[in-house]
């Protein structure tokens, strides 16, 4: 590193506000560059003449009235640090981004409710009709049973056949779908 | 002419015995594997019927547990695919003879246990909404919901 780099820090060293390894590398600098070590002894030297012939100062007290004045209507700090409100409006561009992002997000959802509601209403309507349907075919069904007693269908069927779907003899019949026309 | 005519008795012999001893070996052949697929068909249908009043009689004497596993066999026989919409009418009409009876959750019983028999999507989705349909009746709205969504899925295919 160059030696300006570590004039820059002097003040900072005699300040002692340097971390430890700039401070140790400034230390390294100083024991093998006579320039600087130089240059460092003459800002020591400048600094302890400044401290002892400047007479130490008492300020009039009215200057500190003046400050308590200015300080006391201002409002006290918050301890639990500053609310996050002020953190967005101090990154208005990311507030404006979240928006943006939350309502597109949103949108999406308002858009997947809708979808999901019509389907549902879709669904609610589809079982409504087969439930119908399925209604009216039974109690046409159970017409049809209690119209065949005493009909020669049902004398023909009495003693347990009534519909039967595997019968291919009748099968416009809706009481056995297996029942054969050769029979 | 009688060396030639016990020549020709002794071989005639042998043929029979040969043939005999063949026929005696030789496993019979099976009914079934002379039969064409329609008269295969017709077969099946036929027990099929017999046992759809078997399963009728078991209603009307309201024995349901017995109604259902004897429903059952009819659904388990050797139906080919093209058959199925005519074990839905069967099916549909079984449930809804249980339910005219209040058999509610027997009817739901048939057809839980035999929707594993229906190959096709169409009679999936046609029994999955007889299901949806006896739930209604039973006053669970939410569960015939959720059958009648599920026919609706396979009425539109994957």
């Amino acid at each position: 590193m160059k030696c300006a780099a570590f004039t820059a820090e002097f003040t900072a060293y005699l300040d002692q506000e340097l971390g430890a390894s700039r401070r140790a590398e400034l230390e390294d600098h100083l024991s093998r560059c006579d320039e600087c070590a130089g240059d460092l002894e003459l800002l020591r030297g400048a600094a302890r003449l400044v401290e002892s012939n400047v007479p130490e100062i008492e300020p009039p007290a009215a200057l500190w009235n003046r400050i308590q004045g200015r300080i006391l209507p201002m409002p006290a700090p918050d301890a639990r640090g500053p609310a996050w409100w002020d953190l967005i409006w101090s990154r208005r561009w990311l507030a404006a981004a979240a928006s943006l992002v939350l309502l597109a997000a949103a949108g999406v959802g308002v858009r997947g409710f809708l979808a999901r509601q019509a389907s549902e209403d879709d669904l609610r309507r589809y079982m409504s009709e087969y439930v119908t349907t399925r209604e009216a075919e039974r109690r046409q069904h159970l017409e049809i049973a209690s119209g065949a007693a005493g009909t020669p269908r049902a004398a023909e069927t009495a003693g347990g056949t009534g519909y039967n779907p595997f019968a291919v003899r009748d099968t416009s019949s809706f009481d056995n779908p297996f029942r054969s026309e050769e029979q | 002419m009688n060396a030639a005519m016990s020549r020709f008795c002794t071989l005639f012999v042998g043929m029979l015995t040969v043939c005999g001893a063949a026929a005696a070996y030789l496993p019979p052949a099976l009914p079934f594997q002379l039969e064409s697929p329609a008269a295969e068909l017709g077969k099946i249908r036929s027990l099929a019927e017999s046992q759809h009043e078997i399963v009728m009689i078991h209603i009307r004497k309201k024995d349901f547990a017995a109604a259902l596993q004897e429903a059952g066999k009819i659904f388990e026989m050797k139906w080919p695919q093209d058959q199925e919409p005519l074990l839905i009418r069967e099916i549909r009409y079984l449930s809804e003879q249980l339910v005219n009876n209040e058999q509610l959750a027997s009817a739901l019983q048939l057809l839980d246990a035999n929707v594993k028999h229906f190959r096709g999507s169409g009679s999936r989705a046609a029994i999955w909404k007889e299901k949806g349909y006896v739930l209604k009746k039973m006053g669970q709205d939410e569960k015939a919901l959720e059958a009648f969504r599920e026919a609706q899925r396979l009425e539109k295919g994957p």
